[in-house]
């Protein structure tokens, strides 16, 4: 059995390792990440539309009914 | 034909002398053969056969695409439609792919045939290929040893001669560090090269598919193939596509090594293999070796995992078990949850510019590092990885030792830049490569460099 809380103590633990490690690198950037012109995906055509896309997806779904995928609400 | 090379192969298949269907079988003959103890398969694609009639039939008619019937695997995070895709975790595994990613489509288009899906670690998380739902994959070049990971499948195959090309998917080494440890050539294209459209991310800033492949003309045909821009990923370039098989050979560049790697190789026997390989290369082309200064490569790992987390668990939340699979956090193994767990909890709002913030910082300060040493030099050359893969089994419990790994091979996915590995030589038996970095989208550069070394040796 997984000790789910053990692990995230472990994961915060190297986080907090590795993050203070960083603190060396003295410098500090505030202009970073990727930079692109057009970040939207704008594609010009619908590529799904007529084929049997939707039935290929369906078929992964737990539950589905009437053609849409059942899915209890209460966890939500 | 198990070590035909990929030219001499294909030249093959398109006089006649190979059917594509001949191709296939014998391929699925060395899986039926060896895969029982390399187990780099997941899924062998049933339709293989039919598909390689198909393109025969195309050869024949003088109509064949560029892969005309090489037998092509996939790493089990790319979608292929009809072909299970399980990231090689229990997730997913009983998912079926519902559309082809871009790169799949690029691929059947010039006619390469889609052999299997490939193991890998579980949703790429791994530096071994042990962390897999399906097993741990064998190293056909080092039995008994691991592969590499995560891209584990991808680089035992083409190693052991059941498929002629396959497409891993590199973060921070997951193509590079296999295809050391199993002695095959890998490239990670520069960021924005290929298009990521169907592959399941590890880490969307930092991830690039690209190829693997016994020769560097394999892999120089397949990063021809698979490049390029897409409307359906905003991070492509509309950059022109070389025939990056078109070799040159690099006379005069400006090789740089440096002891800032130097010091973070934990096995001196590797860097000495590695900086005399660079050295005779450098002869042969009549180039200058200079010793370049890194200044925050050291920080790489540390740098790497905290951006690793954080987009591992944003791009983990769709796998909650209400459209497809399971639900993750309740079927994965202990890696995957590591990074699931600790992504959460520094992306906590409290922790806003403590981790993930400080973490782009430095990547940027690595990406200026290289810019710089990039104006002194034209490629960098490091080992792949600081040690020799370990036996399959061995005990890690520190997940900072198995980080370790891709110490040499992170600092290019931090830089955006492309990098590639060819075999330079063997420790123990053991394979052990050159890894060339060249600058961002100067990927035929670096095949030029790949091609001068595998033509020296």
């Amino acid at each position: 059995m997984v000790d789910k809380e053990k692990i995230k103590e472990q994961a915060k633990k190297l986080m907090d390792e590795f993050v203070s490690a960083l603190e060396k690198a003295e410098e500090v950037k505030e202009d970073f990440g990727v930079k692109r012109k057009d970040v939207m995906r704008t594609p010009s055509k619908d590529k799904y539309k007529g084929t049997d896309f939707k039935e290929r997806m369906l078929k992964n779904a737990p539950k589905v009914e009437d053609e849409q995928i059942v899915a209890e609400k209460k966890k939500w | 034909m198990v070590n035909m090379l990929v030219k001499e192969k294909l030249d093959k298949l398109k006089k006649g002398e190979l059917s594509a269907v001949d191709n296939i079988l014998n391929c699925i003959k060395v899986i039926e053969k060896e895969d029982k103890k390399i187990n780099a398969f997941i899924h062998v694609n049933k339709n293989a056969v039919e598909e390689a009639k198909l393109v025969d039939e195309k050869i024949k008619k003088g109509k064949a695409g560029k892969l005309a019937g090489l037998a092509i695997g996939l790493k089990s995070n790319i979608n292929v439609t009809g072909l299970p895709i399980t990231c090689a975790s229990k997730t997913l595994k009983n998912y079926i792919g519902t559309y082809d990613a871009d790169v799949v489509e690029k691929i059947k288009k010039e006619d390469g045939v889609i052999i299997g899906m490939l193991n890998c670690d579980e949703f790429a998380c791994g530096s071994s290929g042990e962390t897999s739902a399906f097993g741990a994959t064998d190293n056909p070049a080092a039995p008994g040893r691991i592969p590499g990971g995560s891209s584990s499948g991808s680089a035992a195959s083409v190693a052991a001669g059941m498929c002629d090309i396959s497409l891993g998917s590199d973060t921070g080494g997951s193509i590079r560090n296999p295809a050391s440890h199993c002695g095959v050539v890998g490239i990670k294209p520069s960021y924005g090269r290929v298009s990521r459209y169907g592959l399941i991310d590890l880490s969307m800033s930092l991830d690039q598919i690209g190829p693997v492949s016994k020769d560097v003309y394999g892999a120089a045909l397949m990063l021809s193939v698979i490049s390029g821009k897409s409307e359906y990923d905003a991070t492509t370039f509309d950059k022109p596509v070389p025939d990056y098989t078109k070799f040159k050979v690099p006379k005069k560049i400006r090789i740089g090594l440096s002891d800032d790697f130097k010091r973070l190789c934990s096995d001196e026997r590797i860097y000495a293999l590695v900086e005399k390989s660079a050295k005779k290369l450098a002869e042969k082309l009549g180039s200058e070796v200079k010793n370049i200064k890194l200044k925050y490569v050291d920080l790489a790992i540390q740098t790497y995992y905290p951006l690793c987390y954080v987009e591992f668990f944003s791009g983990t939340r769709k796998f909650d078990g209400r459209r497809y699979g399971e639900k993750i956090e309740d079927a994965c193994g202990e890696e995957v949850l590591r990074r699931i767990l600790g992504g959460q909890e520094i992306s906590k709002a409290e922790f806003h510019g403590k981790y993930y913030r400080k973490a782009l910082q430095v990547k940027e300060l690595i990406k200026e590092d290289f810019e710089k040493a990039f104006k002194d030099v034209d490629i960098i050359i490091s080992p792949a990885t600081p040690v020799l893969p370990h036996k399959i089994g061995t005990k890690i419990t520190d997940p900072k030792v198995m980080y370790a790994y891709d110490a040499f091979t992170i600092p290019a996915n931090l830089a955006e830049i492309c990098a590639g590995v060819v075999k330079c030589g063997e420790i123990e038996g053991i394979p052990v490569s050159l890894h060339v970095m060249a600058p961002a989208f100067k990927d035929e550069l670096l095949f030029n460099v790949l091609k001068a070394w595998e033509d020296l040796e």
